[in-house]
């Protein structure tokens, strides 16, 4: 090759490499712009329910007589260390007509011991709807002895978490059916906030997502979250912020928008019949919550159904998140093989107007700036010291980039952290707000970097399509007073 | 160049929007705090005079001055523990309280409030006219009805109910449909406080709303219906069951009948257990013969048993439950005849099921049951 060809490909390297750079910084810019509005959307939100808050009239929900009845769905696998607590702060929860369903999805450790311990379980002959098909065969369903505690325990053959909550949608009985972890701790007056759409609304809204928050270095007595604090670990301390930004006011924000796409399986409430009319969730899908509401979506929209699924920043289900970067990498592997499995199932919804909303925004949106996410970022890392290195983009650019990367996004986590301050006010220390501060700048510093490695990871599992594995989420526990503590304790 | 001088802006305007968001923050929660515990002190203060205000003594003059003269800061401090003792008591505590809250001039702010150019004053006033019960604000908040505001519009509907003006009755059903509604479930408080004298209101509904509106007037129907209004409510409702052209309403209806619970709910629910009856009509129309206590239906529900699909003889099942000893034969026998070597079809496995749920409840450990899986009828 002559000089005069290697400065031509040199000089059209450099060229390509301003043009992916610049691409690259307008990426960023609208990735951080687009999470800026959403929490804009949901600090409006927030506002407008803070300034109506003394006549919005939520105790008339308890008092209504013709509140639909909730069944609460906990699909359960070998949650031995807290599933009697768990049952018994479900049990507790303030709301007028509800069961709780536990689906123990072939357990091979003391979960059923410890419910029948607890509420004296007696087997029941029952009759079941097969409304949605099953794969673990039922085995036996047992209730307490004491008639009036409303407590179904179904024990099946394993088949995954999928598969059980749609044996627990089988036996439910009322109209609505609540999705929770068997591990969730919910706010005591979580069910009526989250139910407030369905009655505010009942014909059009099929779905409604709580907030789930971390509840690693919270206090809890009795099923209850009674002291609020963030966790003793960055990793966990960083997710606090991600949820905050992410789960809490990002979906917020698309609920207003009217695009919603997921509601976490976690915390969901959902009208039975839907349900059972879209098959339930699938058992073959790694991200199954948010399957479902797509599904949901698809279904009504095909239909041309005037239907609205809502998300509400109120009621929290407290869970417990990764602390070892282990378990966490694989719960991030998890999450974004789900999500480019979501995409390529619906792959005829995105773009597609006949979807509305979800098909020409949400969907292209979940594409770019979440399904690439890790893409790009990694992209960027090695782009950007390329371009520095063939002199293509200078020093001022490479400051410009991270100011567009890095400095944004800390602000809009700033932003989510002032609404957090006005609007929800849950965490109480000083030192709190130092602490989730600090993490807003940690964020982007390397735990970014890991999820987007993580993440690329996922995106080649759903591509090679190796076989699903959820994996064993190790629990810790949460602090209880005089028991083991830090972030865990159960 | 430009690149240089523009990064050094927007380098800048982020530290200093960092600065500023963490000063917002910081400021947010002083003022929050100093604010909460300076309310709280305040309160604690007043407090003493408010309960004493409730607490049913006959001498309330002096809790009664002590109040009203209260400073606006320290009112400000006790007033929403005041709108929540309203809200909550009865009787001469709230007889009291809203003589207090005549004499600082809340009634007459909140009516002058009813017209206010902010939704959140409207509400307020509508709100807390709700709960002194002001007959005189009634014509002012049935036009909030249409309020554009649909928390107003919530709040109005609310208060039409506690002030309990039966007058009010039609403007409520009528927000039910339209541009701007209000939710069913507040319509259906407010009017279910309304009560009987609400009846020929929505009788008449039920002949000409829209579905939605149909749905709710049968639900309040069958809460406030009772044996005095069986004479109008039962042939309406009946009709409903019958013939409404939407399978939910029907359903309603006929779960409003079994919640009424008179004799002539009976011959309705019966007919609607018939085949020609949608599933979903049938199913209800079943469970409300449970709740009527008609020990006549049992025959019926008995036959029921062995309809197709899973929620008809479910629910017969379970009213043949709640029928006492007459049903409960009923279903030993259901349960004894389909017993084969595979444990019995459907209609026994619904009745063991039952008797199960019978034998749990007089404290006795029902037999190990197996659990029997019921295909959802064709075309589900």
């Amino acid at each position: 090759m002559s000089g005069v060809d290697a400065d031509a490909l040199f000089a059209a390297g450099q060229d390509v490499l301003v043009a992916v750079n610049v691409a690259l910084l307008a990426y960023f810019l609208c990735v951080n712009t687009s999470y800026l509005l959403l929490i804009v959307l949901a600090a409006r939100d927030a506002v407008y329910q803070h300034r109506r808050e003394s006549f919005s009239g939520d105790e008339s929900v308890y008092a209504n007589p013709l509140v639909a009845p909730i069944s609460m769905i906990m699909p359960a696998f070998n949650e031995e260390a807290g599933i009697a607590e768990a049952v018994r702060a479900m049990l507790a929860l303030r709301y007028p007509g509800f069961e709780v369903v536990v689906v123990d999805d072939g357990c091979t450790d003391g979960t059923f011991e410890r419910l029948r311990a607890e509420h004296d379980l007696v087997e029941m002959p029952r009759v079941v709807p097969g409304d949605i098909p099953v794969r673990g065969e039922i085995l036996s369903v047992h209730v307490p002895s004491q008639g009036t505690v409303p407590l179904v325990v179904v024990r099946k053959r394993n088949g995954g978490r999928a598969d059980a909550t749609n044996a627990g949608v089988n036996f439910a009985r009322h109209p609505l059916v609540c999705i929770v972890d068997a591990d969730s701790v919910l706010d005591p007056d979580a069910l009526l906030a989250v139910a407030r759409p369905f009655s505010d609304d009942p014909w059009r809204v099929v779905a409604v997502g709580g907030t789930i928050r971390i509840a690693n270095g919270c206090t809890v007595v009795a099923g209850r979250v009674t002291e609020v604090r963030m966790p003793s670990r960055w990793l966990v301390r960083i997710q606090v912020i991600e949820y905050l930004r992410a789960f809490l006011l990002g979906r917020t924000g698309w609920s207003r928008l009217g695009g919603l796409l997921v509601i976490s399986g976690a915390f969901g409430l959902f009208r039975r019949d839907l349900v059972v009319r879209i098959g339930g969730m699938d058992p073959d899908s790694i991200g199954e919550d948010a399957e479902l509401v797509l599904r949901l979506h698809r279904r009504m929209r095909e239909e041309r159904a005037d239907y609205r699924i809502v998300f509400v920043s109120g009621p929290v289900s407290w869970t417990e998140a990764p602390s070892t970067v282990r378990v966490l990498a694989r719960q991030r592997r998890r999450w974004q093989r789900g999500l480019a499995e979501l995409m390529w199932k619906h792959r005829a919804m995105i773009g597609n107007p006949r979807y509305g909303r979800i098909g020409l925004f949400s969907l292209p949106y979940q594409l770019l700036f979440e399904l690439l996410a890790p893409v790009v970022r990694l992209g960027s890392l090695l782009l950007l010291p390329a371009g520095l290195l063939m002199d293509a983009v200078g020093m001022a650019f490479a400051v410009w980039f991270v100011l567009a990367s890095y400095g944004y996004g800390v602000l809009v986590t700033f932003t989510a952290l002032a609404v957090e301050e006005y609007a929800f006010r849950r965490y109480h220390r000083w030192s709190d707000l130092v602490v989730a501060a600090v993490a807003s700048q940690l964020e982007g510093l390397g735990y970014r970097q890991l999820n987007a490695w993580w993440g690329i990871q996922g995106i080649a599992a759903a591509l090679r399509r190796t076989p699903r594995v959820w994996g064993v989420m190790t629990r810790e526990g949460f602090s209880t007073p005089g028991g083991a503590g830090g972030d865990g304790g159960r | 160049m430009i690149f240089g001088n523009l990064s050094q802006v927007v380098l800048g305007v982020l530290l200093n929007g960092l600065g500023l968001l963490g000063l917002v923050i910081v400021t947010g929660r002083v003022r929050h705090r100093w604010r909460a515990e300076r309310d709280a002190r305040l309160a604690a203060q007043a407090r003493p005079w408010l309960l004493a205000l409730i607490g049913g003594d006959d001498d309330v003059a002096e809790p009664l001055d002590r109040l009203s003269a209260l400073g606006r800061r320290e009112w400000r401090a006790i007033m929403p523990s005041a709108l929540t003792l309203l809200a909550q008591v009865r009787g001469q505590g709230h007889d009291a309280l809203a003589l207090l809250f005549d004499r600082r001039g809340l009634a007459g702010d909140a009516l002058r409030g009813l017209s206010a150019r902010g939704a959140v004053a409207r509400a307020d006033a509508a709100y807390v006219l709700g709960l002194l019960g002001r007959i005189e604000a009634v014509p002012r908040l049935r036009r909030l009805l249409g309020d554009r505001d649909p928390q107003v519009r919530a709040v109005a509907a609310r208060a039409l109910g506690q002030i309990g003006d039966p007058v009010a009755a039609p403007d409520l059903i009528g927000c039910l449909s339209g541009a701007r509604q209000v939710p069913a479930h507040i319509v259906v408080q407010a009017l279910i406080l309304l009560g009987p004298p609400a009846r020929p209101a929505l009788v008449a509904a039920l002949a000409r709303g829209e579905a939605p509106v149909r749905a709710v007037v049968v639900d309040v129907l069958g809460f406030t219906g009772g044996y005095a209004g069986s004479a109008e409510a039962v042939p309406a409702l009946a009709r409903a069951v019958a013939s409404d052209p939407a399978e939910e309403v029907r359903a309603r209806a006929a779960r409003a009948l079994g919640k009424m619970g008179t004799r002539e709910c009976l011959d309705p629910l019966l007919d609607a257990t018939d085949p020609a009856y949608p599933e979903a009509v049938r199913a209800e129309a079943a469970r409300a013969l449970g709740e009527l206590g008609a020990v006549e239906a049992v025959p019926v529900l008995r036959d029921l048993l062995g309809a197709p699909g899973y929620r008809v003889p479910h629910s017969a099942a379970e009213a043949l439950r709640e029928l006492g000893p007459p049903a409960w034969e009923a279903l030993r026998v259901a349960a004894a005849d389909a017993e084969g070597p595979a444990g019995g079809g459907p209609v026994a496995a619904h009745a063991r099921e039952a008797l199960a749920v019978v034998e749990l409840r007089r404290g006795v450990r029902p037999p190990v049951g197996a659990v029997a899986r019921v295909r959802p009828p064709s075309g589900h």
